[in-house]
Formats: C-alpha cells, structure tokens, sequence
C-alpha cells in the first residue's frame, strides 16, 4: 500500500528530461530502506532508478512491483543490475502505449460521455457518479498493478496477458461508439425538450456537423478553423431563422 | 470581478491542477468534474455543470499519449466556469451566448497557455538535480517531488489570477459592443460545440462495426428518451441495458 499511495507522486516532478524519473525514484525508495542494513548503499540503487522513466501513471505500480522483485533478487545474488535496467526499459513503452489506449482512450471518453448523459438526466449526481467509476478501475489498476508486479517479478508479460486488457480496450470502444450515437439525440433534446421539432432539427444538424467535421479532422484541417467554420454556420444557421434562441 | 473571488478561485485552480499534473489523476481535474466545483464555489452548480458537460465533450479530443501533452482541458474548464460566472454582464444565470464568448476567448488562451505549460515542464529539469543532491538521499528524492508540487500549484494558480483579474473586465466590455444580432448565433455555437470533440473521437475509434454501433446507439435512444423523456434515470439504465449486451453479441460473432 506504501508503494501505491507514493505511487500518486509519480508525475509530481515530471519533465522533458527524465519524465517520471524522479517519481518512480521516490515511490520505490521507501521499499529498498528496508534492505538498508545488509545490502548495497540505497542510494546507488536509488540513484539508477532515477532515470529516464515515461509510461501511463496508471500502470506505472506495476512496474515498480517488478523492479521491487528483481531488485530483491538481485540482493540475493540473483540476477544483474542490467537485467533490471533492461526489465524496465523494454516494459515502460508498452505499458504505456497499453495503459494509454485503456485508460486515456478507452475508461475516460467511455465515463465523460456517460457522465454528461447523466448530467442531463439527473444533474447533480454525475460528477460524483463519474469519480467513483473511474478511480474504482483506476485503483484496481493501481492496488493490483503493485501486488501483481511483485508477485511475477520478471515474468510481468505474462500477468498482462492474464487480465487481457486488448479485449478490455475493443469492449470498450464498441461501448463508447454506442454511446456517442446515442449521446447526440439525447443532446438535441436536452437544449429545448418541449418543441419536438426543434429536436429533430438541431439532432440532424449535429448529426451532418459531426460527419463534416469528422472528414476535416481526417483531412487534418486546423482546430481554429474548425471552430471559425462552426460559428459561421451557426450565425447563418442563426440569422436565417432556422434555430432561434 | 471582485480581488477576494478571484483569489478564490485561483487558489482552487491551483488544488484542482495538481491532480491534472502532480498528484493522484484522480480526475477532479476533468472539465465534468472541475466546472461544475468552480460552479459551486461561485454559487451557481448547474451553470457549472453545463460548461463541464460542453467542455467534457469538446476534450474528447486530447490524449495525452507518450510525452505529449495535449492542450489543458482543466485550465479551459476552470477560466470558462469561473468568467462565466463571475464576469456575467446579467443578473441571475448566465446568457449561453456570454458562455460561448468565454469559451471562444478561452480557447484563444490555449495555445500560449500550452506553451507556458511546456516551459515549466523543461524548467522542471532542475529536480533532477534536486533529487540527486548530496547528502540524505531519501530527502533529497522526497524534496524534489514536494518541489515539483509546489511549481504545478504555484503554476495553475498563477495563470488562473492572471487571466481572471486581467481579462474578465474587457471580456465584459467587449461582450456589450456585440450587436444584439449575433447573440442568437453564439448560444447555437454553444450547443454545437460537442460535435467538435465526437468528430475528433471517432476518427480515433478503429472497430469494425463502428458504424452499426453508433447507429444503434443512436436509434434506441431516441427511443428511450423519446418514450421515458429526459427526467430521472430510467432511459439512461434502458439505454446501458441494450448497449452492454449488443458489445457482447457482437464480439461473440466476430468470434464465430
């Protein structure tokens, strides 16, 4: 739990030079102290995991569990300073290409577009509703990352195959897909719910809008233009008498 | 706006950025989340809530992927609730045109604000050295994070006091020189502005029957809200009730 509650701190001196180095230095440091009395000086394997260190802040503890194991190894006489090195090092970019497109592509868009359908039906929980979904699957990540990288030490891969989050992840964008499409109505109908045909109207538009602009981002056509053409729409949308607020 | 509400805020800007940069990712710091707080600190939760809810779906765009840092939804959610409602030209709620000319001024203050975000990011470096400084290790290491706390808060409550005390007062003025013409045009801007941030969603959604999923989503939520209406969270469970299964059939025949 120590590990997981310093783990919080892994971004705290984040920066273009070692990225979470300095994080990860202080979320394992507590974890080797206890070593202190018979092993190598805590600062010499402090100091190596002070490093370049960049991967999603969410599957960072299991990292840190893994290298808690193999640095006990290593005090046992097992394993090699490099064999740590190379262990983090070759896990930092997929974990965090994998924690990436779970949890910034997948739990977070999928839980925003849900809390604001629930913002719309029922206002003041959404927030509320919103934090605890997310932190209860980011805590799973967090508290199990930990206990699992130390129980599987060098053989992670293989934990990460076990909870097979690359289904998790296509679940998941189905889900969101779903939800987008059924997000754009309800939207339509939140703004004035008593004229129905301002419903159908305004869901339409939104509909031809969301395909339009959807082609641009393809086409990589600039934010700022975007959001130039959307107002002009809107104006003329506006002035021609086909929406009025 | 007043010194003291600014202060306020800026105080809590500064709290809520730490969990966007230094601590936890808690995600208080998402606009859903972060709007409808400066919402109630400043008196008004709904206008809070549907600035968070508009700006939760325009951020459906940014990822923080790798090193990239996208532009900050929290600082835009923060400064929209906050000159929305405390530089509103009106009594009572805010106009949705006032809010769409805050959020068009705020957008204009992300890409220098994204700069200023990735200078503090490389001002950071120092920490390194901070953390490997000699003497007790330990310390020097837990020295460093606190630090690193200290610039992110210090940061968020910065920008937040500048911005809010030095623009909200022209933003007014401004606001009052638009003809009356164009307010109709800004409140449809605002409700149109989630179609930026869905668009933006869904070229990054690769599945193979994105379409039909969209499709269905959309048609049995007409459906429900048409038939329930919008009160209470019986459409919303109806719609979750259809959507859970039809991932799961879908996968099974994929499979098949």
């Amino acid at each position: 739990m120590r590990a997981v509650g310093r783990g919080l701190f892994i971004q705290s001196a984040w920066n273009y030079e070692n990225f979470q180095g300095v994080g990860f230095g202080y979320a394992l440091m507590p974890l080797l102290k206890q070593d202190e009395a018979q092993t190598a000086p805590v600062p010499d394997v402090a100091a190596r995991h002070l490093k370049s260190f960049n991967t999603n802040p969410y599957m960072a503890g299991m990292i840190l569990g893994g290298v808690l194991r193999l640095e006990e190894g290593l005090v046992s006489g097992q394993g090699s300073v490099e064999d740590v090195e190379n262990f983090k090092s070759s896990l930092t970019g997929a974990f965090g290409a994998l924690g990436d497109s779970f949890v910034w592509g997948g739990v977070r868009p999928l839980l925003g577009l849900m809390a604001v359908m629930l913002a719309v039906v029922s206002e003041s929980v959404a927030p509320l509703v919103y934090l605890i979904c997310y932190n209860g699957v980011v805590l799973w990540l967090r508290v199990a990352g930990v206990r699992n990288g130390y129980a599987f030490g060098a053989d992670l891969i293989q934990y990460l195959k076990t909870i097979n989050l690359q289904r998790k992840i296509y679940r998941m964008n189905g889900l969101t897909l779903f939800m987008v499409g059924a997000l754009l109505p309800l939207w339509a109908l939140q703004v004035r719910p008593e004229v129905p045909v301002f419903f159908a109207g305004l869901f339409g538009l939104l509909v031809m809008l969301v395909y339009l602009l959807w082609k641009a981002e393809r086409k990589g056509v600039p934010l700022v233009l975007q959001a130039a053409a959307l107002l002009l729409v809107s104006q003329l949308l506006a002035q021609t008498g086909w929406f009025s607020f | 706006m007043p010194f003291l509400e600014v202060l306020q805020v800026a105080l809590l800007a500064g709290l809520i950025g730490l969990d966007r940069l230094a601590f936890g990712q808690f995600m208080i710091s998402q606009p859903i989340v972060a709007a409808p707080i400066v919402g109630l600190v400043m008196g008004d939760f709904h206008t809070g809530l549907l600035i968070g809810a508009v700006l939760e779906l325009f951020w459906l765009r940014g990822l923080p992927v790798g090193g990239h840092v996208p532009k900050d939804a929290t600082l835009a959610a923060i400064l929209t609730a906050a000159l929305a409602l405390g530089a509103s030209p009106g009594r009572g709620a805010p106009d949705v045109a006032w809010i769409a000319w805050v959020f068009l001024w705020v957008g204009l203050l992300m890409s220098p604000a994204a700069v200023l975000d990735r200078w503090v990011r490389q001002q950071n470096a120092f920490l390194i050295d901070v953390a490997r400084a000699e003497g007790s290790f330990g310390r020097s290491v837990a020295r460093a994070v606190w630090m690193g706390v200290g610039v992110f808060y210090l940061y968020y409550f910065c920008v937040t006091l500048a911005v809010l005390w030095l623009s909200a007062g022209a933003l007014r003025s401004a606001y009052g020189l638009l003809s009356h013409g164009l307010l109709p045009g800004l409140r449809l801007f605002f409700f149109l502005i989630p179609a930026m941030g869905v668009a933006s969603l869904l070229t990054r959604k690769s599945h193979p029957r994105g379409r039909l999923f969209a499709i269905a989503g959309a048609a049995v939520s007409v459906g429900v809200f048409l038939g329930f209406g919008l009160d209470g969270t019986v459409p919303l469970a109806a719609l979750l009730m259809a959507a859970v299964p039809a991932v799961f059939v879908e996968e099974r025949l994929r499979s098949v």
